[in-house]
């Protein structure tokens, strides 16, 4: 464990950091980060909404933060797989993305009254390897977990969350998160299309028995991160903490389920990719 | 929540995430998305592939991972683990007094060749 912090230091290169920000990173006319010392106004909301809002926020932020190293460490796997430089140097993006979207989060958990640091375990975990399979396979199977799934379904979730989002500051960051998950999304179905054609027979039939147990560590994974709220919970709560850029967790299962089946299992099975058979038959394994 | 503003709510949502599944560039793939996947092709909330998935064990539960640790007299490895304070925590998750949160990131499950 480890205390992280998200906040720019005071070394030389803060300026350049600053200034990927105002250039690589930016997108429209208007950057998401707060001025400093600027609060939610707390006695506009229920204090159980902040409360949940807070809470999010912060395992956002060390979530995004971690993030940074699962698509910084796909890197080496798509060197070592010859995709095209392009998708080489937006994964990199992706990564510098995630760290903005840490400090973002914590910025949010600031402006709503907590403190922006967090106890963290800060040792990252290692993609897997796939012992066997060729550096494509590898490659493949981590992309189409990070992106074809997972920022794929956040794009639904972040635009649902968005449409909910009143307060001004936040909605700004719930915004800058939807937008560069677009991309995030968009680096892994590209990717697929490239790499799924180049497999053989014997890779794909692997990829789909992977792909099982793919769709289970998702399902697993994702229901985890989406608490139900407490049985009779006044339903006002949690639309006060949908305007504070927490979706309803209810709604956000049920988006989840209506994503993979309605987008997701579509379109892989467009691409050739026996993604019904594999859901169906999901196996949930080690973590 | 008025519902028919939430179904319009998540039209929208799934289009959004419909639209980043599109690899037009590579011409490879995915073929006829331009002509399927327009604004108004959207399914809403149910199913609309005609697929064979019907499982609705996502708005309820769904975590039967074998090799989830034992937490003592509580089975981990059951349905609604992340209901389960002691699971939580052997999972790294946040307990966050009705629930588990894990902050993640997602990281693929591993399968050698």
């Amino acid at each position: 464990m480890g205390r992280l912090r998200l906040d720019v230091g005071a070394t030389p290169l803060a300026s350049e950091h600053r200034r990927l920000l105002a250039t690589a990173l930016r997108r429209g006319d208007t950057a998401p980060e707060p001025p400093p010392g600027e609060r939610v106004d707390a006695s506009a909301h229920p204090p159980e909404a902040i409360a949940r809002a807070l809470g999010t926020w912060a395992r956002r932020a060390v979530h995004e933060h971690a993030s940074a190293a699962v698509f910084s460490r796909l890197l080496p796997q798509l060197m070592e797989a010859e995709a095209p430089l392009e998708l080489q140097t937006v994964v990199l993006r992706t990564s510098m993305d995630e760290l903005r979207h840490a400090a973002l989060c914590a910025a949010v958990v600031e402006r709503l009254g907590g403190e922006p640091t967090f106890d963290a375990d800060l040792a990252t975990t290692p993609l897997p390897e796939h012992a066997g399979c060729a550096p494509i396979e590898r490659a493949l199977r981590n992309v189409t977990f990070a992106c074809c799934l997972c920022e794929t379904v956040s794009v639904g979730l972040l635009s649902a969350e968005k449409e909910e989002t009143t307060e001004p500051r936040i909605r700004a960051v719930v915004e800058q998160l939807a937008s560069d998950e677009i991309l995030h999304a968009r680096f892994g179905w590209t990717y697929l299309a490239l790499a799924w054609p180049a497999l053989d027979d014997l890779q794909r039939a692997r990829f789909v028995e992977w792909l099982r147990r793919g769709f289970a560590r998702l399902e697993r994974d994702m229901l985890a991160s989406m608490p139900l709220a407490p049985p009779g919970e006044d339903r006002a709560i949690a639309l006060a903490a949908a305007r504070l850029g927490v979706l309803d967790a209810r709604e956000a299962r049920e988006l989840l389920r209506d994503t993979l089946e309605t987008v997701i299992l579509p379109r892989l099975e467009e691409h050739g990719v026996s993604a019904r058979r594999a859901w169906r038959e999901r196996t949930s394994m080690a973590r | 929540m008025d519902e028919p503003r939430r179904t319009e709510r998540r039209r929208r949502a799934l289009h959004a995430a419909r639209a980043v599944t599109i690899s037009l560039a590579l011409g490879v793939g995915a073929t006829g998305c331009s002509q399927s996947h327009g604004p108004r092709g959207d399914a809403g909330a149910g199913p609309s592939d005609g697929g064979a998935v019907t499982d609705a064990s996502l708005l309820a539960d769904a975590g039967h991972d074998a090799a989830l640790a034992d937490a003592g007299p509580i089975d981990c490895s059951g349905s609604n683990w992340w209901e389960h304070e002691e699971c939580c925590d052997l999972n790294g998750g946040f307990w966050t007094g009705h629930g588990c949160a894990i902050p993640g990131p997602f990281v693929p499950p591993d399968l050698p060749a």
